[in-house]
This record gives C-alpha cells, structure tokens and sequence, in this order.
C-alpha cells in the first residue's frame, strides 16, 4: 500500500475509533440512563447472538427482505425499461410513480398490517410498496439516458431492437439502475422494520420493542445495531453483484 | 405522449389513474381502498375540524423545525467536508453508512432518550434528511473547479467572500438537489416518527383510523400527506430549474 | 502535384465506377433549418473522398444520410447501384467520439459488429484479432476503453469498422478529438490502409491540411443552407514521404487556396 492508502486506513480507524470511544464515554457518564455503554451493548451482543435469538431474529426479518426486494428489482427493471423506450408507458407510468415516490409510502404500513396481519406476504408486500417507486424511477431515468452515439452505433451496425437493449442500454444503464436498488433495498428494509415496530412479535423489531418495554437497553441497542449491520451488509453484497455481473471494467468508467 | 398530433399533458395521466381509484373503491375490490369521492369528502369534512388542525399544526412545526436544523448543520458540515480531505475521511465512512441505512430501527434509541414528544419528532426528522443533505452538499463543493478557486485567490478574496459569492453558487445545483432529496426523506421521517409516537399529530390520528378501520378517513389524511410531499418536490425541482441554465456549464 | 477544381454539380467525367451516388439529397431540420440541398456528389469506389467545410454546413448530416442513419428530406442515396433505406452491411461507420461499449473489452468492441450479426464467437475473435493487429494494438485484447489512450480508442472504433468487411467506411472526424503529434501518424496510417484495403472511404473533417494530405477528392461544403460549392482533387505524388509531403508547395498552395475560399463562410 502506498503512503496515502496508509494515511486513508488511519483515518478510517480513528474515525471508528473516536466514535465507539464516544459512545464508551457517554454510556459511562452517563448521559441518561437509556443510554447504555459500548462495551454493555457488545457484551448484550455476544449474549443474544449465543443464545440464538439475535440469529432468528434476524432471519425472520431478512426472508421477507430479500424476496420483496428480488420482487421489487425484476418488477422494477422492467417497468423502468417499459417507460424508458415507449413515450406511451413513460407518459401512464412516470407521473404516478413521481407522486408514489414523493409520498410517504410508510403511512400505509399500520393499515396493511391491521388489514393482512404480519405474515410473510405482508411483508413482503411491505417492501415491494416502499421499494419499487424509487428503482422504477431510477431505471427509467437510466435508460432514458442511454449516450445517443452508442444508439447510433447499434444502429449502424444493424443491431435488432431486442439486441440493443440488452448489449447496449442495459449495461450502460445499470451503475445507475443499482444506484436504484440500493435505494430500493433500504427503503424496503425501513418497510419491514416498520412493520414489526409498529405491529407484531416478530424478528428484529419485537426483539427491540421487547427489550425497550422491559428497559433492557443494553439487548436494546445491541439489537439496533444488528439491523444496521445486517443492511450494510445487504447493500455491500448489491454493490458486489453489480461488479460481478454487469461491469468487469470496474466502477470507473 | 401524442394522440393524434396532440400533446397531453403529463397531469392527464394521474386523472387516469384518478378515474382507476374511483372505479376500483366503487367496486369494493378491498375494503383497503374506498372510492376516490368519499376520500374527498371526508377530506373537507375533517379538514377543518381542531383536531385536524392541531395535528397539522404539531406536524408542520416539527416538520420545518427538523428541515431547518438538518439545512443548518448539513449544508455547511457538506461543504467543509467538500474542502477538507481531513475532515472528509473521518466523517464520510459515517455518513455513507447512515444514508441508506434502515434510520427507522433508531427512532426508538430516540424515543428511550428523549421521551414521547416533539423533540423527538424533530431529531426523527433531522435523523432522516440530514445524511443526504450533507452528501450532495459535499458533492456540489467537491465539484468545484480548480480554476474557480484560484481565481479566487489571484482576485484577493477573503475567506468569507469566496464562501459567499463563489462556492456557495457553484456548489448550489447540488446542494438544492441534496435538499430536494431531503425534504422529501423528512416528510418520510415526520410520518415514521409520528406513526411510532402515536400520541401526536397525525400519528396520533394514524392511530384513531386505522384501529377504527376508518378507511376513508385514513386515505383522506393520506391524500394530504401526499400532496404536500408532492408540492414540496415539485416546487423544489422548480427552483432547481431557475438555477438549472448554469449548472453544465460549471465544467 | 496539380490541384484541379470543378464548379458545383459539375462531377468530373469518372475514371473509376462509382460506388456511392448522391442524388438531389436534401434535409431541413425542424427550425425550420435547411442543413442540406439538392447535393448531387459521387463517390468513386477504392479511394478517399473527403466533406471538408465549416461547422453548420451539413457534412455530418450528409455522411450519416449515406450511413443511413438519418433519412433525408428528398433525394436518394444509390451504394453500389442500390437505393439506401438505414444502415446496411455494406457500410460502417467510424464514430467521432468513438462509441466504445465501456464495459467490453478490446476484443469484444471491434468484434462487436459480428456479435451483431450472430457470427459465432470463436469465428468472430479470429477475424477481431487479424484487425487488432492491422491497426497496430496486438497485446490490448483484453484490456477495456478506460484503460486506453484516445488515439486507441479510435483504432478500436477503426477495427470494429473494418471488422464486418463492408464496402464503404464512414470516418466522422475521426481525429478530431486526438492531439495534433499523434494525429499526424494516424493521417499517415490511414492513407496506408486505404491503398491496402481497397475500399470506398469517405471522410468528414473541417482540417483544411488533413482534407488535402488524405484525399483523393475533395468536396468543399458552403453552409446554409448546405450545398456542394467545390469538388477539388489534390493530386499528391504518393511516392513522396509523409514529411516531404507536406513541405510540398503544391500542397501548401492548395491548402492556402481553400482556406481563401473558405474564409467568407466561417464567422
């Protein structure tokens, strides 16, 4: 590593360090008594993971995440591509799904719940509502965007219509259709917690309602923090689909 | 769209779907989705109602409080982070994480702290929109050309100066676009918030609908939080657009 | 070296059969902007004729008409005694900002026109890398356009061209985005290529110098509306070099010739 990846890694690390020392501090202090210290929660951490219910709890949370957003992505896509080549589809589509976009799709949640319970389906249908707004538009935005001379290119090299659009559109629209689905993917992840928050005993939110009902704000937090490791690693495993599959050249382009 | 060589409006469209709703609730499809009418109707019955007025109120404050806190802090901390390649390494790997991280598992860390009220209404909102306002702030004073600053320091500008007339203005189609983006995250917060708090503002009415099975109301008050959230983007992406006429030529 | 010059519409009596006719071209875009009328130009098969005008006088449109990428208002354009309607096998087109797909490699970019045309992939390769070599990048196969000078991206957007083996190569500016050193080298090879292949090329540029230095026949374009003002066919002694070429004062006076008649139209 040259001298600068060194200084980059440094500042990495304290920038971790300074904020974990500050969370040390302040649970210490402490700034209120909801306010339990790193080493409380980490300890609280290892304790759930042990005893199993972090591990199911998560699960529970994770199934209806990955299938909502695999629905969310084939459905989303395709609809982007739709309104992107026909000014027909973009004309019925774009406006609804701006409004859609826009709005506060989480308003929804308690009624679909206390309509459909918290099953699977629900929430799965949770994270498709909150996820395919935004990839839609994302995708749509991509393909419209699609550089004009590699059109043209296609073009002149006699490449059918179905050619183009999967040799020449989709790859160049994908850094930005997955700029889309991680959009997606955390919004769908806000739906599903929500759902579990708002509602019903099931997976990581009742883990953290329950934990906060009894004051147990170390298991509390530790389960927080699980959730937002979980969709940081979530996020991480799209960013490496996209490498992998769609762009060998690397994110540069 | 072109039918027959005239140009239909964009507005059309969500007549279209407009018309669709009313269809769909007429037929009593789901009980989940009453006629597009009788939503409008409740409409103007419960607007001008105290209660609805009160929560409104509660929800708006807490709105543009939130708003203005995370424009106050994000805004500037962007900027710096722009400038600075010290400042930018130790807060970037934060802010990246908390943009598209599920901000809604941390309500309730606020909600233990700071109690059912409306501070915790305003740091939900803050919690929201911030990460990105500050993120396109960044982008916008990164994307400061070179020769822009050194024109700057050959002219002999001050500090304050430069901030003002140069890099604020040049940064700006990024910044309005960062809160574009955030306004609309915030309304998302206001309603989250709201809806785990329960005990005011429309959350609180939230809570009377939907365990009443008040369908219509609860659309009524949904097509409120909608159009506003709409009008908010919308008259934001017009503001953009009056900056718009420079914003490619910056490079 | 003799510099002889024909007035509008006036094609000189053809030494060689023309592979490409343009016939009462015209083309307005909506302004109402009149980019192109009534061109009647011939170009004549296995040389180099170059569209040399300033910006706005429709060379561009022109050259993507015979591509076939663009239909004209009125007019017809005839390739090898056929009627135009879009793009065909027997041409390809060499674009100005080259058109690479960023995400395929060397290989697989200059294959790209067989890709197209379902050729089978080790067939495809084979034929992508004798033209790699002929454009002088063996050992790139594998890397990716970011990884590329400018001057080879164009080489990669030259192969692809030549590649699908068509009749007639379209170059739009093609060096005009590289810098002047390694432009100079690039005019050389080309004039290269065009005595090895033996196919039709036209080429669009507004390089006075480079017009004169590669082609065969010139047609000087006026601007607004578009017309053809001026066929002018350098005669270069090929047996020259390069360098001494240029130094020639036949080519210096019909540089400087052109540029004279060029001057009322640039603004």
């Amino acid at each position: 590593m040259s001298r600068l990846d060194y200084r980059s890694a440094a500042l990495r690390v304290a920038s971790f360090g300074i904020v974990l020392a500050a969370w040390e501090y302040a649970g210490r202090m402490p700034v209120s008594i909801a306010f339990p210290s790193l080493f409380d929660t980490a300890r609280a951490a290892a304790q759930m993971v042990s005893d199993g219910s972090l591990i199911r709890a998560l699960g529970i949370t994770i199934v209806p995440m990955a299938i909502g957003v695999a629905i969310s992505a084939l459905a989303g896509v395709l609809l982007g591509l739709a309104t992107g080549l026909s000014r027909r589809t973009e004309w019925l589509g774009i406006p609804l799904f701006l409004v859609l976009q826009a709005a506060p799709l989480a308003a929804l949640i308690p009624m679909l719940v206390l309509a459909y319970g918290v099953g699977l389906a629900t929430k799965v249908l949770v994270v498709c509502i909150m996820a395919v707004p935004v990839i839609v538009l994302n995708s749509y935005k991509a393909v419209r965007h699609t550089p004009v001379s590699l059109l043209e290119m296609g073009r002149s090299f006699l490449g059918s219509r179905t050619q183009v659009i999967f040799k020449i559109i989709l790859p160049a629209a994908s850094p930005v259709i997955f700029a889309g689905l991680r959009l997606g993917a955390a919004a769908g992840f806000v739906g599903a917690i929500l759902a579990e928050l708002l509602i019903s005993p099931t997976g990581i939110g009742d883990l953290i309602t329950y934990h906060q009902s009894i004051a147990e704000y170390p298991q509390m937090y530790a389960a927080i923090v699980s959730v937002i490791v979980l969709s940081a690693l979530f996020l991480e495993l799209l960013d490496w689909l996209e490498f992998t599959l769609f762009r060998p050249e690397g994110r540069a382009t | 769209m072109q039918i027959l060589g005239y140009r239909i409006p964009n507005a059309v469209s969500l007549l279209l779907w407009a018309t669709v709703w009313e269809i769909v609730g007429q037929a009593r499809i789901t009980i989940l989705l009453p006629p597009l009418s009788s939503t409008l109707v409740r409409l103007l019955e419960i607007a001008p109602t105290e209660t609805f007025m009160t929560a409104l109120g509660i929800t708006a404050q807490a709105y543009l409080l939130g708003v203005g806190i995370s424009i106050l802090i994000g805004v500037p901390l962007g900027i710096v982070m722009g400038r600075s390649a010290l400042i930018d390494r130790l807060i970037l790997p934060w802010v990246s994480l908390f943009v598209s991280a599920p901000l809604t598992a941390l309500v309730p860390v606020i909600m233990v702290l700071f109690g059912f009220g409306e501070t915790t209404i305003v740091l939900t909102v803050v919690l929201f929109a911030i990460w990105i306002i500050i993120l396109d702030a960044r982008a916008g004073s990164r994307g400061i050309s070179q020769s822009l600053t050194e024109m700057a320091r050959s002219y002999g500008a001050t500090r304050w100066q430069a901030f003002t007339k140069i890099y604020l203005w040049a940064a700006l189609p990024e910044i309005l676009a960062g809160i574009r983006l955030g306004l609309v995250r915030a309304v998302k917060g206001v309603i989250i918030g709201q809806l785990l708090v329960s005990v005011i503002g429309f959350g609180y009415l939230f809570e009377i609908y939907s365990s009443n099975f008040l369908m219509e109301h609860m659309w009524a008050l949904l097509l409120v939080l909608f159009f506003f959230a709409y009008l908010l983007d919308a008259g934001m992406g017009e503001l953009e657009r009056r900056i718009d006429y420079y914003s490619a030529a910056r490079h | 070296m003799t510099m002889q010059a024909t007035t509008q519409n006036e094609t000189p009596t053809a030494t060689a059969a023309a592979a490409v006719s343009v016939r009462g071209v015209s083309m307005v875009y909506p302004g109402p902007v009149q980019a192109l009328q009534d061109v009647d130009l011939e170009f004549q098969a296995g040389k180099l004729t170059t569209l040399l005008g300033p910006s706005g006088c429709g060379k561009t449109t022109l050259l993507k008409i015979i591509a076939g990428l663009i239909r004209p208002a009125s007019g017809t354009v005839l390739v090898n005694s056929r009627p135009v309607d879009g793009p065909g096998p027997e041409r390809a087109f060499v674009f100005q900002d080259f058109a690479l797909l960023p995400w395929a490699n060397v290989i697989r970019n200059v294959a790209f026109g067989l890709e197209l045309r379902g050729v089978p992939t080790a067939e495809r390769e084979a034929v992508a890398e004798q033209y790699i070599a002929e454009i002088g990048l063996v050992g790139f196969e594998r890397k990716y356009p970011h990884e590329l000078s400018i001057g080879m991206r164009q080489r990669v957007g030259l192969a692809r061209a030549l590649a699908v083996k068509a009749d007639v190569l379209l170059l739009d500016e093609p060096f005009s985005a590289i810098d002047e050193q390694t432009r100079r080298k690039f005019q050389e090879d080309l004039l290269r290529l065009v005595a090895m292949e033996r196919r039709t090329f036209v080429f669009v540029t507004h390089s006075i110098e480079e017009a004169v230095y590669l082609s065969d026949r010139i047609a000087l374009l006026s601007p607004r509306p578009g017309r053809v003002w001026k066929i002018i066919e350098p005669r270069m002694s090929r047996t020259l070099s390069p360098d001494q070429i240029r130094r020639e004062p036949g080519y210096l006076d019909t540089v400087e010739a052109i540029w004279q008649s060029l001057k009322d139209y640039v603004e």
